[in-house]
């Protein structure tokens, strides 16, 4: 009888009431992000970030950017408002204790002159701090064509929502900037 | 009982997987929803606006596609007596695709490489022969039009993100001859939706140009609400969003030289496919619908647009669908005056580009008929789109069906190895459309048996 209902609401359209609103929890919102940002923390994508074990401040200003505009891209515009804005402060900070994921890289770049500029805020070993400009994420062991893509989105001000990033970006070229990303990402 | 259901489905999609759909598989209301499983050429689908799931019938879930190669086993599948070849391969982000009067096929590279190319077939119409680069060094290229209409085009027309500009053209011009010159530059630059379509009226008077929400569904973009709002509607449109949203979520007119800016319709949160009906000047809009309200809510729409309508974005959806989401509230004064599209197109298939058929090849009957290019989803559990699908006409309408044209992009649950994105036809009456996954241009040819 149940089968035949549900033909029955295939085959004609007749739409049953048979789903429940889908209870959510924080939980189970944060979880709906692992499908892009990784299972184990590790995305499948280079073009996607690492965001466990990222600095929870860090996670939550770019929540807030991506919700206003501030920061731009469709997916994460459409995805940081599945979090309410009460919970984005506790959602970041479920994600940043998160442990961030082994790197798999075997051999470390040769470290580009121009790091040291870079230290100032990112911090000496370039796991983040936070700067005069505010938090400054972290960097080591990040993607390198994430970094990469971030790097001449600063620099073209396609991601706007760091005037000291755009303007420290636009003095490098393209390709220091891919060295610098290539690094980054070995650490 | 919903593990029962999902019997049912696959039951559906063991039937599709048996190769093309019988001639008279319609699939109507729920029934027409499905997933790249259940896609085969020839099957019809309807959805009307009673058939939208409530929000949140199933979860919010995210499946982004994977592009990979074309693996070996790989194969579009069209309807009989159909064809369907790689036309142009290499071309990195290939989006809009516009022909021009003497068949040069014009395609916006949107991203990374920010160029517009021109790809000149053989004598057969079958292979590029010569791919120029039209221009280079642009912020998101999208949209293309010739300007003025008619066989003699003295302009090509190029949507970016922030402007509109224009290069000189003269017939058989494959890179352009000169600077580019900027007719709009007030188009808003920023958060979420970049992409601008641009489309003249047939008599070349009026200038389409269509802009897209600043974001998913207004959560934060809004800000205080004009505070005489008849006035706020009626400089702008009924419906129309303020704040950051003002003039998105918009097809907007202005004259050929870029002047008297105005809405021409409202609530259309993303049309990134603009197209004219030559036959009447109608407007049209494909349009991607909404995200996080579950696999099945809301429909996408390819719809004709008219002058001053609201089509619900970002308070209502596909009629009085109401949505609690966007800043500062709901806007009941807003509700009985939704305009309902015209085809609604399962959840997430996201339509980007549309064209219609002139004739000169395919089957008769089809003369007139909209073609869609749909890019696929990322936010369902199990992909959908990722196909071309007709769209019928009756007297210059849209039936409200559409049917599976082109499919087989997909490959296992997470993979796929093309993304439609526009459609156009050639000169010949062959459709052309667009993959920016894989960056190939296809063509579609027929033969009657
Ligand atoms: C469909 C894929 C997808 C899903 C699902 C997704 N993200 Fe993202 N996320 C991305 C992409 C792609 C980017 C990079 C966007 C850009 O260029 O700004 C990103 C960027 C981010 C960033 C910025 C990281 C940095 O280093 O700057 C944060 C934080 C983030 N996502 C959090 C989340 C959270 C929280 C969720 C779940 C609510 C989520 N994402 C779900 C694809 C996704
Ligand atoms: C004056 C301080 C400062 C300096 C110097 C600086 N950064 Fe940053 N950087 C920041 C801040 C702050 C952010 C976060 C901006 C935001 O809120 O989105 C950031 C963000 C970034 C990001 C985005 C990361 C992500 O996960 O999306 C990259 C990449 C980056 N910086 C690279 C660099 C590199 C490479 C250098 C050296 C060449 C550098 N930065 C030097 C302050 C700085």
């Amino acid at each position: 009888m149940k089968k035949w209902l549900c033909a029955l609401a295939f085959v004609t359209g007749v739409a049953l009431p048979i789903f429940a609103r889908a209870a959510e929890t924080l939980e189970s919102t944060v979880a709906t992000c692992w499908s892009c940002h990784g299972a184990a923390g590790l995305p499948s994508d280079s073009t996607i970030p690492i965001i466990w074990g990222q600095s929870a401040a860090y996670i939550e200003k770019q929540l807030r950017d991506y919700r206003s505009g501030e920061r731009s891209s469709q997916i994460m515009s459409s995805m940081s408002e599945s979090v309410r804005r009460d919970d984005l402060a506790r959602a970041a900070d479920m994600i940043a204790k998160m442990p961030w994921p082994q790197s798999s890289s075997t051999m470390r770049e040769a470290a580009p002159d121009l790091i040291a500029s870079c230290q100032a805020c990112h911090g000496a070993d370039l796991m983040g701090a936070v700067s005069v400009e505010g938090v400054a994420p972290r960097l080591a062991g990040q993607f390198a064509n994430y970094l990469s893509d971030q790097m001449s989105a600063f620099a073209r001000n396609e991601r706007s929502n760091s005037k000291a990033m755009t303007s420290l970006m636009q003095s490098l070229s393209e390709a220091e900037r891919a060295e610098i990303a290539k690094y980054l990402a070995s650490l | 009982m919903a593990r029962l259901c999902l019997g049912a489905s696959s039951a559906l999609a063991l039937i599709a997987g048996m190769g093309l759909a019988f001639a008279d598989d319609v699939r109507e209301g729920r029934a027409a929803y499905g997933d790249w499983h259940t896609d085969a050429p020839g099957v019809m689908r309807k959805i009307t606006g009673k058939d939208i799931a409530a929000p949140l019938e199933t979860p919010n879930t995210a499946n982004r596609s994977k592009v990979v190669p074309k693996p070996a086993d790989a194969e579009l599948k069209t309807m009989p007596g159909f064809k369907v070849e790689p036309l142009a391969t290499g071309l990195t982000g290939a989006r809009v695709l516009r022909v021009a009067p003497n068949g040069d096929i014009f395609v916006s590279q949107s991203r990374p490489d920010g160029k517009v190319s021109v790809i000149r077939a053989n004598k057969a119409g079958d292979k590029a022969e010569t791919i120029e680069t039209f221009a280079s060094g642009l912020k998101d290229p999208y949209g293309i039009a010739f300007y003025p209409p008619g066989a003699n085009p003295k302009w090509v027309y190029i949507g970016m993100e922030g402007k509109i500009v224009r290069y000189p053209y003269k017939k058989g011009d494959m890179k352009a001859s000169g600077a580019a010159e900027t007719i709009v530059s007030d188009i808003i630059v920023g958060p979420s939706h970049w992409t601008r379509d641009v489309a003249f009226s047939p008599d070349g008077k009026v200038m389409y140009v269509a802009v897209g929400s600043g974001s998913n569904v207004a959560t934060e973009t809004l800000g205080p609400k004009p505070e005489d709002m008849a006035k706020f509607e009626k400089s702008h449109s009924l419906g129309s969003a303020w704040g950051k949203e003002e003039w998105r979520s918009n097809v907007l007119t202005y004259t050929p030289e870029g002047k008297d800016k105005k809405v021409y319709a409202a609530g259309i949160r993303n049309c990134s496919g603009l197209a004219v009906q030559q036959e009447t000047g109608t407007v049209f809009c494909a349009t991607n619908e909404r995200d996080l309200l579950g696999d099945n809510t809301p429909p996408d729409y390819v719809t004709s647009v008219k002058k001053g309508g609201f089509y619900g974005w970002p308070w209502f959806y596909l009629g009085d669908h109401e949505d609690d989401r966007p800043e500062g509230g709901p806007r009941p004064d807003l509700k009985g005056k939704v305009t309902m599209p015209d085809v609604l197109v399962q959840p997430h298939s996201a339509p980007l580009g549309i064209a219609f058929n002139p004739g000169g090849m395919f089957p008769k009957s089809w003369k007139g008929n909209a073609f869609a290019a749909l890019h696929g989803s990322w936010n369902r559990s199990l992909h959908t789109g990722y196909k071309i699908v007709r769209l019928p006409t009756k007297g210059n309408k849209l039936t409200g069906e559409y049917q599976d044209f082109v499919v087989g992009f997909t490959a296992g649950d997470e993979n796929v190895w093309g993304r439609p994105v526009d459609v156009t036809f050639a000169r010949d009456g062959a459709m052309l459309f667009s993959d920016d996954g894989n960056g190939v241009v296809y063509r579609v040819t027929y033969k009657a048996k």
